[in-house]
Formats: C-alpha cells, sequence, structure tokens
C-alpha cells in the first residue's frame, strides 16, 4: 500500500493519465496493484494486475464481477481476494460502477 | 399529481463540509444552508433527485433504487497528521420513483437502468451542508451527448409529475474546474479563461440561453474544463423546460474552481 499514506487511500485516481490504481495484498500478505487504464464503452474496464512479482496480466473488469466481503475486494474472475481498507474498497466499488472520483493526480481535463 | 418544485446548480467540494463543520465564513456554504432551509420549510420537498457529476456511466444513464443509501469518500483524503476528516451522509431512497424514472427514460428511448451506487462526494457533500433530511434518489450525470441530458432531465420531470411526490433537481457541479492549477496563492484573478468562461456561462444561465451552451468558444470550453463537461446544465434544461435561473452566489475562482449556485424555476 506505497500510496494510501500519502492520498489516505489505496486507490487513487491519476487524472494524467486517466488512470485508477488499486494497491492492496492477498490475505498471504502478498502485494497486489490493479490498475484499471481504460473505461470502455459499456463501463466494464481494461485491467492489469500484478501480484507480488508474478508476470502482470490482463483481464476486463465488470462491476458485478466483484464482491465485497467484510475488508475485501473478491474478484470473481481472475479469482483473486485482496485486503484493503473499507474507503479504499467502497472507491473501488465506485469507481467499477461509474464513478470518477476527485482526482489524487490533477490534470486539465477531466475525466 | 406530483411536482418538480424547483432545480438547483450547486457547487459540491468536499472542502464545502468541512468549512460547514469548521464554522468557516464562506458565501457558498451560505447558499447551501439558505436552500436547504427553503427545499425543507418552503417547498417541503419529500424527495431530492441527485445528479452527481462524478457518476459518469459512458453506457447509459442510471438510478439507484435502493430503500436506503449510505455514502462514500471518493475525494482525497489530507494524510493522517494533517487531519484527515472523512465525512459521511445517509439518507432513505424512494425506490418506487426511481422506477417510475427509469420507465420514463425508456420511453424517450434512453439506454437506462438500476445499479446500487449510494451517494458519491458530488451528491452528498450539498445535501449534508443543506441538512437534507427528506428522501433522496441517485441519479447519473454520465458522460452521454448533451441531448441525452436534456431528453433524462424531461423523463425526470415526467416521472415526478405522474407520481404523487413534491420533489426538487440538485444538480451539482463547477463551472471552471482546473483542479490542476490549485496554488495556495491563487486569487480571483488568477486563471483570467476561467474567470471569463464563469462569467459568459453565469450571463448565459441567467438570461435562459441553455442553446447557446452548445455554441461556447471550443478554446474556452477547454480550457474552463467545466466539471461534466457542463451536462449538469443540459440536465437542469430538460428538467425545467429552459427557464432562466437566479444567481444565488458566485465565489469567483477559489481552489481553481467556479463556484457558481444557481436556482432555476420550473416551467408551468
Amino acid at each position: 500500500m506505497a500510496f494510501s499514506q500519502e492520498f489516505g487511500s489505496g486507490f487513487i485516481y491519476d487524472a494524467k493519465q486517466k488512470k485508477a490504481i488499486l494497491s492492496g495484498k492477498t490475505e498471504d500478505g502478498i502485494e497486489v496493484e490493479i490498475q484499471l487504464i481504460r473505461r470502455n464503452e459499456d463501463d466494464s474496464h481494461d485491467a492489469v494486475l500484478q501480484v507480488g512479482k508474478e508476470k502482470e496480466s490482463r483481464f476486463v473488469l465488470r462491476g458485478d464481477d466483484v464482491e465485497y466481503p467484510a475488508g475485501r475486494i473478491q474478484l470473481k474472475n481472475p479469482p483473486l481476494r485482496i485486503l484493503v481498507d473499507s474507503t479504499t474498497a467502497a472507491k473501488f466499488r465506485g469507481f467499477t460502477k461509474g464513478n470518477i472520483p476527485t482526482p489524487d493526480i490533477p490534470a486539465d481535463s477531466l475525466p | 399529481m406530483g411536482k418538480l418544485l424547483k432545480a438547483y446548480f450547486v457547487p459540491n467540494g468536499s472542502y464545502l463540509m468541512q468549512e460547514d463543520e469548521d464554522g468557516f465564513p464562506d458565501p457558498s456554504v451560505d447558499a447551501l444552508r439558505n436552500i436547504g432551509r427553503e427545499v425543507r420549510e418552503e417547498l417541503k420537498a419529500e424527495v431530492v433527485v441527485v445528479a452527481s457529476p462524478h457518476w459518469q456511466t459512458k453506457s447509459g444513464f442510471y438510478v439507484d433504487p435502493g430503500e436506503h443509501h449510505t455514502s462514500f469518500t471518493d475525494y482525497p483524503l489530507l494524510p493522517a497528521k494533517w487531519g484527515r476528516r472523512p465525512f459521511s451522509y445517509e439518507a432513505d431512497g424512494d425506490p418506487e420513483l426511481a422506477l417510475a424514472i427509469v420507465e420514463s427514460a425508456k420511453a424517450k428511448g434512453l439506454n437506462v437502468g438500476t445499479k446500487t451506487y449510494g451517494l458519491d462526494h458530488g451528491a452528498f457533500c450539498p445535501l449534508k451542508v443543506m441538512r437534507i433530511d427528506c428522501k433522496v434518489i441517485p441519479v447519473t450525470i454520465t458522460q452521454r451527448p448533451f441531448q441525452e441530458c436534456v431528453f433524462w432531465g424531461e423523463a425526470i420531470r415526467d416521472a415526478v409529475q405522474k407520481s404523487s411526490r413534491r420533489a426538487v433537481l440538485v444538480a451539482p457541479g463547477n463551472l471552471t474546474h482546473r483542479l490542476d492549477l490549485r496554488h495556495d496563492d491563487e486569487t480571483e484573478a488568477y486563471f483570467d479563461k476561467g474567470k471569463q468562461f464563469d462569467e459568459l456561462v453565469i450571463d448565459l444561465m441567467t438570461r435562459g440561453k441553455f442553446q447557446q451552451l452548445e455554441t461556447l468558444d471550443q478554446d474556452l470550453l477547454k480550457a474552463a474544463a467545466p466539471e461534466a463537461g457542463l451536462r449538469p446544465l443540459y440536465l437542469i434544461r430538460g428538467a425545467t423546460g429552459g427557464q432562466p435561473g437566479r444567481l444565488l452566489c458566485y465565489h469567483g475562482m477559489k481552489y481553481s474552481v467556479g463556484d457558481a449556485t444557481f436556482e432555476f424555476p420550473i416551467a408551468a
């Protein structure tokens, strides 16, 4: 959770690069990062997943493909459980449902 | 028979909640409090339909039909050592009217549906400062074409009128919205193009010249980067029938955003 101290959340929106970044850990304590690099016309997101030092993988994230058991983000496909704080989970959930947050890294245009 | 009583264009910066809580003098906070008092005590609204400028779906228009809504924090929080202060807000929903809005928008040919979403700060910040305690229906502002946003506003008004509700529409947004230019030493004149843009839009809105929003100078529009591309005003155009608005407050270029507050009557 490299930026949670600076930004108060493990989920930030970089308006310059038009992408959002989620940072958390697996239940084994391995660092996880998901970059949502593009919002598609059907409101799904092109996503890039990095778990620890494994090779990054790409997938399409849909809002309905994520569940939020207490303190966790549960992806259905790829199957992955990510531990985050409640603010981070809520911010991530909102983004997958169409939210564009106030950017943590602002740019000269929105979204 | 239901009635859409008024529409409001209001600022939604999270700092407004902080200033409200701290008692920090700010005309925008005062304007929001006055609107809240009007909505509660004079208009006696039963429901507020709120279109967050931060709920920007691309695929279509959405309504949250939930029975109860909770807020989430979609704005940067200060580091803990600087007094991080997350705010929250809750409100009951109005599933019946929410679903009626969906049907009304379908009848207008819009791609529309429901999502369980809640209240982002674009919606809950002004409602919290206004102390809105009636039912609330969150709806999207979207990234859809402007004309569709006009139809969306018409759909909301039609649904309210066919219901038994007394409702108001709150469409938050900023005119100029250049958070990247934020500086500690900024002044109202700091970003001249933003000031020009704000004054132009304020002039158009107070004269009811909504159609001229579509012909604004593109360079000026790009420089000002208004929140949600001014879609809240297109939504208001549809909901009100394009009546001239009354400027309640303009705080100038504060934090590099143009905080303007308007009320709009509804055409008979």
